[in-house]
């Protein structure tokens, strides 16, 4: 972009053409930031000049410039223009304002960023057109052989099957491409059609990125389910397959608040798990090159180009796509390319020579961290929370196991208010196991009590292992002082989400190379708590043995244990053989509070919680249907023998708001709105939320402690409407069928009161028998008698 | 709810594990019996919409595949006898006083009859001995008897307990009950103890019969019917007794078989299985039992084997903690002092 055609004006944002002038782009949505950087940075030049097209969190700008290139950036918006001049004159980012059309090409830019939704990079000033021809017009900017980076929307993705036909809506806008249909010339069909659709525009194509809501993966990192044999490295089912797919679900589920056709964590966690997690993602990133019109023109099948970059940029060989090798046929299967290299652990050199070009470029690069699209990596954004509290990090296979690490450099303790969030805790193995409340959803899906009982025994033990006696003021209610035993630090936020069911460490031990991580190893009398149950993955295990009536059950001991962890280690030769109970630990273990709290008020809101979202997602459950989120909560801590009284169970739901609510310093601008429906702070629309809480957490909270005392009142305000139409279609099932039993209870009530009645007329017939007057005739004297003698004493006590 | 969740005082056993002197009402109709179909009578099963409260997996998984709804498997109240505490699961002395027993309640192994029931199976001898030994064999109303049978004492198990099958009072049951003495003399290990059903030990003929083989004839009393004659420790009686013995035997695989396993005998299963007027065809009849457990069906028994079916069956895995089950079976949430003393409320 040369100075002349740029009206260099001091004071404003330079227009290019075909700007808005008056509206905003910003939906408060978040966007991709530095942490995106990992995936690309490889692939992305460290000099020259990189234009950057539409919004991104002002960190992967910054760290853009600080790569040491002249990063341009065009808004088509003119106040999100000169918002963003402002913010980022410091780091010495140029931005432009103005549609696709009216960027200057000229001799072309060393690399162009193009990540955000294709239909808000022009203006109502220019006809609409399909994406492949926005396409083009994106890849025109770059020079031949540059690195084009840009998002391809997927029209069959997870979020085609979440919201159904219209995509988009309520999300901001409705893309160009979407509406044109695939026929009609536009966005790819299907993964195997992604290449060809950038051939067209002139790229050919290195790799693609699955991008997910607040994560980004490489195609190695969602490999298909039913992978090649399995090998003494990676040995079939390993519990650690189960990473990628609750991330991806996590992220999902947080990105989707709104109503849906069905749950979209579970829908995006089944994806992954059956391999469909890169063909199925929202959205696409697909890493390219401007191919040289000199050299065969831009119609050559990407298996022509694919050597060249390898020569020409060695940077590119870290982003060496997964979907390039052979071409077609490979996008077509990406496990077909992709598998194997998952298998074998970077070595030190690979890890080494990739991360020299980046940690060169200021990237906070440890140099154990691998990076490069042909690794099973993911990058999480881990969003939604006030800048403060984030630690973005990348996650990698590792052997056969994940392993973590903060991007950022800044691994300070942070500390506001209660909460303490130390990123250094999260470097390392990634927690292994399905989160509790996927596991307790599961049990309650099959009506399995035995299964619930253990689960809701083990996390009670969990909550309270290593317990201390201590007192607390309950400043989440009344204030009040009070004495029991506490709930460790780093559990005050276990909620049922924050905690993972599964192996031993001992048997993920045998399996995973990579345990030495302290933080993730789970204590004993966690481990042992589980009377009488175990995994749901044991089906049908006898637990206990009966002869002599040695102690069956479970009674108390879960919570004995909570106290006194020894002296319930008796109960550990009970289910010694038979089962080996589910191992419970953290799954983001940096979060820790210095709130002194019962633990059996963490323990009942971590069940009130749960309670709520079954009932709001409409997952059947072995209960009646119409329960309260209360009285399921006090019905699931009965399963571990504990009961609660309505006071407990209000100041459980207090607690919960307490924990949520932002905290002064979380949203200094703009100030907290706590009541506003989804905790958005009106002026900026940014979600405000405290930390380690997702969006929305503590306007649920507040609907629940408000709720809580109707629903005492009247069962029938308890009902949570789902979510999705799938569940609320088998909610309705399961209300009619109750319906039904009821009718029919009616029925057999007034069938059984008849049949009282008929007895009843029986006896007056008896009244009228000649046996019955005879004798009443005789003993006549003595109940007139009787009668005048009650009368006489009547009169007599009255005044 | 139902009156026959009283029977056998099984809601007084749920009410004991739970700390609770007297049984509310249960929301639900408690399964009565070992059942092979769908937990209740085919005749005869809950009304629609009470929760069907069940001992296994087994009649839950019978009854959703008809079609019916409603099921917890809660296990056996059996189960819950086992699970509750020695101290709660005494039978009191006080329970015992006033009661009209119909019981004749001598211990196995008494002198009495050990001359002839040691020796085995002359029933000439035994007969004489017999009648010596016992007490007037018909009713004994009102007398007080140890609790647990004399051979306990020591602490030792000692003989057979056996249980012919029976019928009730609107079933009768057909079979030759001498040829089945007789085996029991033959098969059974000695001192044996006859446990009749208390409409046939109303039968002086009946019991005389066992008795002339030199056996020791009790009953466990009536089960009790609409909330009249409940016997509220009938299951703690019935488990003493069992654990008084080595084995326990029956010409059926039947409820008490499956307590006796659970209660550590060992078990035998022989003898005319005789016939019961009128069976419905869902049970299946006994032929089926076989063929689902033809294991069990043998004079000696697997003891391994005999204590996982009565584990399986029982629904031992599913006997919950005791906030749970007065959660379950709808009763008022529990109020013990662990619980007050942890409240912040």
């Amino acid at each position: 972009m040369s100075a002349a055609a740029v009206r260099a004006d001091a004071g404003s944002v330079p227009l290019l053409g075909g700007e808005l002038l008056g509206e905003s782009d910003l939906d408060g949505a978040d966007r991709y930031g530095d942490w995106l950087l990992p995936l690309l940075a490889g692939a992305l030049p460290a000099a020259g000049r990189t234009l950057v097209l539409g919004r991104y969190d002002d960190s992967l700008l910054t760290a853009l410039a600080a790569r040491g290139t002249q990063v341009d950036l065009v808004l088509r918006s003119r106040p999100d223009a000169t918002a963003a001049r402002v913010r980022l004159a410091a780091a010495g980012v140029r931005v432009r304002c103005g549609g696709l059309a009216h960027i200057p090409v000229e001799t072309g830019y060393d690399a162009v960023l193009a990540a955000d939704d294709p239909a808000i990079l022009s203006g109502p000033d220019q006809p609409e057109r399909p994406w492949p021809d926005t396409l083009a017009a994106i890849a025109a900017l770059a020079r031949p052989g540059a690195p084009v980076v840009v998002l391809v929307p997927n029209p069959f993705g997870l979020d085609r099957l979440v919201h159904g036909e219209v995509v988009g809506i309520g999300r901001g806008t409705v893309s160009r491409a979407e509406r044109a249909g695939p026929d009609a010339g536009g966005a790819p069909d299907g993964l195997p059609a992604v290449p060809a659709a950038l051939a067209a525009a002139g790229l050919s194509l290195h790799g693609l990125l699955a991008a997910y809501p607040g994560l980004v993966a490489t195609a190695a990192a969602l490999p298909p389910y039913d992978r090649a044999p399995a090998t003494a490295a990676r040995p079939e089912h390993h519990p650690a397959d189960e990473v990628p797919a609750r991330l991806v679900a996590d992220a999902y589920a947080a990105g989707h608040p709104g109503p849906v056709l069905t749950d979209p964590g579970r829908l995006a966690y089944r994806a992954v798990r059956h391999g469909l997690g890169l063909a199925l993602a929202p959205s696409w990133i697909a890493v390219a090159t401007r191919a040289d019109p000199t050299s065969g023109g831009t119609g050559t099948a990407p298996t022509a180009a694919a050597d060249r970059p390898a020569a020409a940029r060695p940077a590119s060989d870290t982003a060496e796509p997964a979907v390039s090798g052979t071409g077609g046929a490979a996008v077509a299967r990406p496990g077909s390319g992709t598998g194997e290299p998952s298998v074998a652990p970077p070595t030190a050199d690979a890890a080494e020579s990739v991360a020299g070009p980046t940690a060169g470029a200021g990237e906070p690069v440890t140099e154990e961290r691998p990076v490069g699209a042909e690794t099973a990596a993911i990058v999480l954004a881990d969003g939604g929370r006030p800048e403060y509290w984030a630690v973005p990090r990348v996650v990698w296979r590792s052997g056969a196991g994940w392993r973590a690490q903060p991007l950022r450099p800044d691994t300070t303790v942070r500390l506001l208010d209660h909460l303490r969030r130390d990123p250094g805790r999260l470097a390392g193995a990634v927690p292994v196991g399905e989160s509790l409340a996927g596991a307790l959803a599961a049990a309650c899906r099959h009506g399995d009590l035995v299964a619930v009982r253990g689960l809701v025994a083990g996390y009670l033990a969990f909550l309270g292992a290593g317990a201390k006696t201590g007192t607390w003021r309950a400043v989440w209610s009344d204030d009040e002082p009070g004495e029991g035993v506490l709930c460790p630090a780093d559990r005050v936020l276990a909620t049922c989400d924050a905690v993972l069911v599964g192996p031993t460490p001992d048997a993920a031990a045998r399996a995973t190379d990579a345990l030495e991580a302290a933080p993730f190893a789970v204590p004993d009398a966690a481990r042992r708590a589980v009377p009488g149950a175990g995994p749901v993955a044991v089906p049908d295990a006898a637990p206990t043995a009966v002869p002599d009536g040695a102690p069956t059950a479970v009674p108390g001991a879960a919570w004995t244990a909570v106290a006194d962890a020894p002296a319930a280690a008796g109960n550990a030769d009970r289910g010694a053989g038979d089962m080996e109970p589910p191992a419970l630990r953290l799954a983001d273990p940096s979060w820790s509070s210095g709130l002194a709290v019962p633990v059996r008020l963490v323990f009942l809101r971590g069940l009130q919680r749960f309670a709520y979202r079954l009932l709001a997602s409409g997952a059947p459950h072995p209960w009646p249907a119409g329960l309260s989120a209360d009285r399921l909560a006090g019905t699931l801590a009965a399963t571990a023998d504990v009961t609660v009284s309505p006071g407990e169970l209000a100041d459980a739901a207090g607690l919960a708001v307490y924990l949520t609510a932002p905290l002064a310093a979380d949203e200094p601008a703009t100030g907290a709105d706590a009541d506003s429906a989804f905790g958005a702070s009106p002026a900026s629309g940014v979600p405000v939320v405290a930390g380690g809480t997702g969006p929305g957490e503590h306007a649920e909270a507040l609907r629940y402690a408000a709720g809580q005392p109707r629903w005492a009142a009247d069962p029938a305000l308890a009902a949570v409407p789902p979510r999705g139409y799938a569940e609320a279609l088998a909610a309705i099932g399961a209300l009619s069928a109750e319906l039904a039993d009821a009718r029919a209870q009616l029925g057999w009530l007034d069938a059984t009161v008849a049949e009282r009645d008929r007895r009843l007329s029986e006896l007056g017939t008896l009244r009228r028998s000649v046996t019955y007057r005879v004798g009443y005739l005789a003993t006549l004297p003595y109940h007139l008698g009787i009668r005048l003698l009650r009368r006489e004493l009547r009169r007599l006590r009255r005044p | 709810m139902n009156h026959q969740n009283h029977w056998y005082g099984h809601a007084h056993v749920l009410a004991r594990y739970c700390g609770l002197a007297a049984p509310p009402r249960i929301w639900g109709y408690l399964q009565h019996g070992w059942n092979v179909h769908d937990g209740y009578g085919a005749d005869d099963g809950p009304a629609p919409g009470v929760p069907r409260l069940v001992w296994s997996d087994g009649p839950r998984r019978r009854g959703m595949l008809a079609g019916r709804r409603g099921y917890r498997v809660i296990g056996a109240p059996f189960a819950y006898l086992l699970a509750t505490p020695e101290p709660a699961r005494r039978v009191p002395l006080s329970a015992d006083h006033g009661r009209r027993r119909r019981t004749v309640p001598t211990a196995p192994g008494l002198p009495s009859t050990v001359d002839g029931a040691r020796r085995g199976t002359a029933p000439a001898s035994t007969v004489d001995g017999a009648r010596r030994g016992t007490p007037p064999a018909s009713t004994v109303d009102g007398a007080r008897r140890p609790t647990v049978p004399a051979s306990t004492v020591d602490g030792a198990r000692r003989g057979t307990i056996y249980y012919p099958f029976h019928g009730w009072e609107a079933q009768a049951v057909f079979g030759d009950h001498r040829a089945l003495a007789a085996e029991i003399a033959a098969r059974a290990e000695p001192p044996v103890t006859i446990c009749l059903y208390w409409l046939e030990f109303r039968h002086p003929q009946l019991r005389e019969l066992y008795e002339s083989f030199g056996f020791r004839v009790i009953t466990h009393g009536p089960r009790g019917g609409h909330y009249q004659g409940t016997d509220p420790w009938f299951l703690n009686r019935q488990l003493a007794e069992l654990r008084a013995h080595r084995w326990v035997a029956a010409n059926r695989l039947c409820t008490a078989v499956l307590y006796g396993a659970a209660a550590g005998c060992r078990v035998g299963v022989y003898g005319d299985p005789m016939m019961i007027e009128n069976e419905h065809p869902a049970y299946g009849g006994i032929a089926r039992i076989r063929r689902l457990w033809p294991e069990l069906h043998a004079p000696e028994v697997d003891p391994g084997y005999a204590a996982e079916v009565a584990r399986q069956e029982l629904g031992v895995r599913h006997v919950a903690p005791p906030a749970e089950l007065a959660d379950l079976l709808g009763w008022p949430p529990l109020r013990r002092p662990a619980t007050r003393t942890e409240s912040v409320a």
